[in-house]
């Protein structure tokens, strides 16, 4: 037993001191390493003081009596107290880097992340990989990485990123679909989603894409005479599947009056173009989803499925029973004619977001604007897109089946004519109208519902036009729920140009370049020149 | 403690009074000065262009065209100018054998070690201050974020004295002037070059190595942002680098 003590007693003696240093650093690198492991941590540090003082308490006596060796204990403390120092600040910058603060100075707070973000990456189930195709000279490359860093911070190791240079690496920017400098690709799993431009809201809502579990399914209504979802001719709607499919949703056919209920697993239905009504059946299994939050994309072709008309004011839509015609010479620069209106303004909405400066042709639409008997209760209409001031809407449907050209007359929908328009739908009487705030993301989903007044513009033929492709995937997007349901408000960022003559520039670059270091030089050289003479 | 002041006044005298500061002095604003007026006749350039193209839609902010890169620069600049300054502080006494005099002073090793690292620190300071002519060269052409100049030059002013107590802890060891300059810059380039191994490495190293490099820091502090990890590590450097120092000091006293 006595054994054992003086055992015991020696070891702590002899190695107490350097088991506190141990303990300190692996203290240290617990926090760096298991974050998780923070009881352990705290053990180790009063392991470490107890080690210490026991150490310091036993040595005392013979540290007394070495006074005689001076270097040799000098030396050993020396390099005790160094080792101590170097876990201290080990520790020191470990607690700090789980535990920091941060402050950002700058004025639109550009360098911080929204709330929504954070939470967002914290909660990443799945790691999430970033790709950025960046020349080592494409401006915005800093303000990219700049952005991916503080996702990759706020992550805590689910979200990482690298750069690449397409041009040094033209087989990757191949495989991901790389077209313009400035992509980011954003992958999980085998979701990946193309981010153009890397600001906080557009990649936070890729991250929210990609990060999803299961595609969302869209439901393409058939069986009254609608476009052919597999058919590649030019009616055909087997582009706008493609390019569904590519932005990570899965399609389906639908036949509604088979199974008079829309399937729960649908993110979105569309409804394109039928030439003969929806039964009542059909139509009520429609409404019955868009209670519940459903989501809807009607294209009503002119001179088609009149009782689409009666059913969309139901919603605060309302069909115009005409043709929209374009006389404006711009239409022609691209090879159309009258009867595609051509629309260069739009409406702010989330679906539109992206849309400013492009340009979209409705091929032979009729008009779709918000019902003027005044807003229905919990129904909010908006007119997104609409054409020229010098379009109407042509109501002489039967003078134009005769080949008459179409002439303004009172009779007729004056221009702008609205030709698509985007429904929320509020869903329960008395739900709370309270402001949005960062966490509502719980809150119960409302309906939407986009019509169109054409269904050539998703047809093959219609989607290649300008900005077609860009609005059709917006709008799927809006009502699928994703684009838009985390919408960050972008930092607004000043511009301070500078403007300079160049008297000016030139008086900057002497200033900075040659009088004030040699101002500096001048001062130095009469100083030491006194000096000398002094002396 | 009042110990340090008659050492500091001593260093300043002998900065001031060689050619030695207003050399580094010329040096520094003269290469600051070239990574400053191009980028901002550049800038200029771009405002001037995009004004006629507004589609070109480029984010025209001064501060983080102009001011950041030339902050992070001279950051950069500071590891060949640092060991210039602190080479001559321990090394010289040592050679000259004025040290055996230092240390034979009624002064604690501590205060000959504040009054120096001080004077190095005030000399960098004031050389830094008339850095400031450049942001209120662009403050008279544009608005600029002082909250974001200040954290730069609060981080230049911590990297120096980073830099400044490395150089102080290599002058120590050694009594020979050129191997002390060489030595810190050695020092210096390593900490900073740290940085560039980080992106090769993975997951936990990766951290422990952005940690340890001093290039990953001065970033935040170059962008306008404050953050304690960075100045916990710029404080724990210099702190470490000067108590190395004053071990260092204290072994001649028992080494004889």
């Amino acid at each position: 037993m006595t054994f054992l003590k003086t055992f015991l007693m020696t070891l702590l003696k002899r190695w107490g001191m350097w088991g506190a240093v141990l303990c300190l650093l692996g203290a240290g690198g617990l926090a760096l390493f298991a974050s998780w492991m923070t009881r352990l941590q705290w053990a180790l540090v009063i392991a470490a003081a107890v080690l210490f003082v026991a150490a310091a308490a036993l040595n005392w006596r013979e540290g007394a009596s070495l006074l005689g060796r001076r270097g040799m204990r000098h030396g050993a403390s020396a390099a005790l107290l160094v080792l101590m120092a170097l876990g201290v600040a080990v520790l020191a910058n470990a607690v700090s880097l789980r535990y920091n603060a941060r402050w950002d100075l700058t004025e639109n707070k550009r360098h911080s992340l929204s709330r929504q973000t954070v939470k967002l990456v914290r909660g990443l189930a799945a790691p999430v990989e970033v790709i950025g195709f960046f020349r080592s000279d494409t401006p915005g490359k800093r303000t990219a990485e700049d952005l991916l860093k503080q996702y990759a911070q706020a992550s805590g190791g689910k979200f990482t990123y690298r750069m690449e240079d397409p041009d040094r690496s033209p087989g990757l920017a191949r495989r991901y679909g790389v077209e313009s400098y400035g992509t980011l690709v954003m992958q999980s799993g085998d979701k990946s989603e193309k981010v153009l431009d890397a600001d906080e809201d557009r990649l936070t809502n890729a991250l929210v894409k990609v990060s999803r579990s299961g595609k969302p399914v869209i439901y393409v209504v058939k069986g009254h005479g609608e476009r052919d979802l597999s058919s590649a001719e030019r009616a055909g709607l087997s582009q706008a599947k493609e390019q569904m499919e590519k932005a990570n949703y899965t399609v389906k056919e639908l036949e509604l009056a088979r199974q008079a209920k829309v399937p729960a697993d649908a993110a979105v239905v569309i409804v394109p173009g039928p030439k003969t009504d929806l039964l009542p059946p059909e139509l009520s299994a429609l409404d019955a989803y868009l209670a519940q939050g459903g989501r809807v994309l009607f294209m009503a072709d002119p001179l088609q499925a009149d009782g689409l008309v009666k059913y969309l004011a139901k919603y605060g839509v309302a069909l115009g029973n005409d043709i929209v015609v374009e006389p404006s010479p711009i239409g022609q620069l691209f090879g159309v004619g009258p009867e595609v209106p051509i629309v260069t303004g739009y409406e702010r909405h989330p679906i539109t977001k992206d849309m400013a400066n492009v340009m979209t042709g409705f091929p032979v639409t009729r008009s779709v604007a918000p019902a003027k008997e005044g807003p229905l209760k919990g129904i909010m209409a908006t007119a997104l897109a609409k054409t020229s001031r010098d379009s109407w809407g042509e109501t002489d449907l039967a003078g134009l089946r005769r080949g008459q050209p179409a002439r303004r007359d009172p009779a007729d929908t004056p221009g702008p004519v609205s030709v698509l328009t985007a429904v929320t739908i509020v869903p329960a009487p008395g739900a709370k109208t309270e402001p949005e705030t960062d966490d509502d993301a719980a809150k119960k989903p409302e309906g939407r519902l986009v019509v169109l007044g054409t269904s050539t513009f998703a047809s093959n033929q219609g989607l290649g036009f300008q900005g077609n492709r860009d609005l059709f995937l917006n709008i799927v997007s809006w009502l699928a729920g994703q684009e838009g349901e985390i919408a960050i408000r972008p930092k607004d960022t000043r511009q301070n140009p500078i403007f300079l003559t160049s008297a000016q520039s030139r008086t900057v670059l002497w200033l900075s370049i040659v009088i004030l270091p040699g101002a500096v030089m001048v001062c130095g050289i009469w100083l030491v020149v006194r000096r000398r003479r002094i002396k | 403690m009042r110990g340090w002041l008659p050492v500091f006044k001593k260093e300043m005298r002998l900065y001031f009074g060689s050619p030695v500061a207003y050399a580094v002095a010329t040096f520094f604003l003269f290469i600051a000065a070239f990574f400053f007026a191009p980028s901002f006749i550049q800038y200029a350039d771009v405002s001037m262009r995009s004004a006629m193209q507004p589609q070109m839609g480029q984010t025209l902010n001064a501060t983080e065209n102009i001011l950041r890169p030339l902050t992070y620069n001279m950051a950069v600049v500071l590891l060949f100018f640092i060991p210039m300054l602190t080479m001559r502080l321990f090394a010289e006494e040592k050679r000259s054998g004025t040290m055996e005099l230092l240390l034979t002073y009624p002064l604690r090793d501590g205060e000959v070690l504040a009054g120096k690292f001080l004077a190095a620190l005030a000399l960098y300071a004031s050389i830094l201050a008339l850095t400031v002519s450049y942001p209120i060269t662009v403050a008279w052409f544009t608005r600029i974020e002082w909250g974001a100049v200040l954290t730069g030059y609060l981080g230049l002013l911590l990297v120096g004295a980073a830099f400044l107590s490395i150089g102080l802890f290599v002058s120590s060891t050694t009594e020979n002037q050129i191997v002390a300059g060489f030595g810190t810059f050695g020092a210096l380039l390593t900490l900073w070059l740290l940085g560039w191994f980080a992106d090769s490495a993975q997951g936990a190293l990766r951290t422990v190595i952005q940690q340890a490099a001093i290039i990953e820091h001065m970033e935040s502090f170059a962008k306008g942002v404050l953050d304690t990890k960075d100045l916990v590590y710029y404080l724990s450097v210099t702190a470490f680098a000067l108590f190395l120092t004053l071990r260092s000091l204290e072994s001649k006293r028992w080494r004889g």
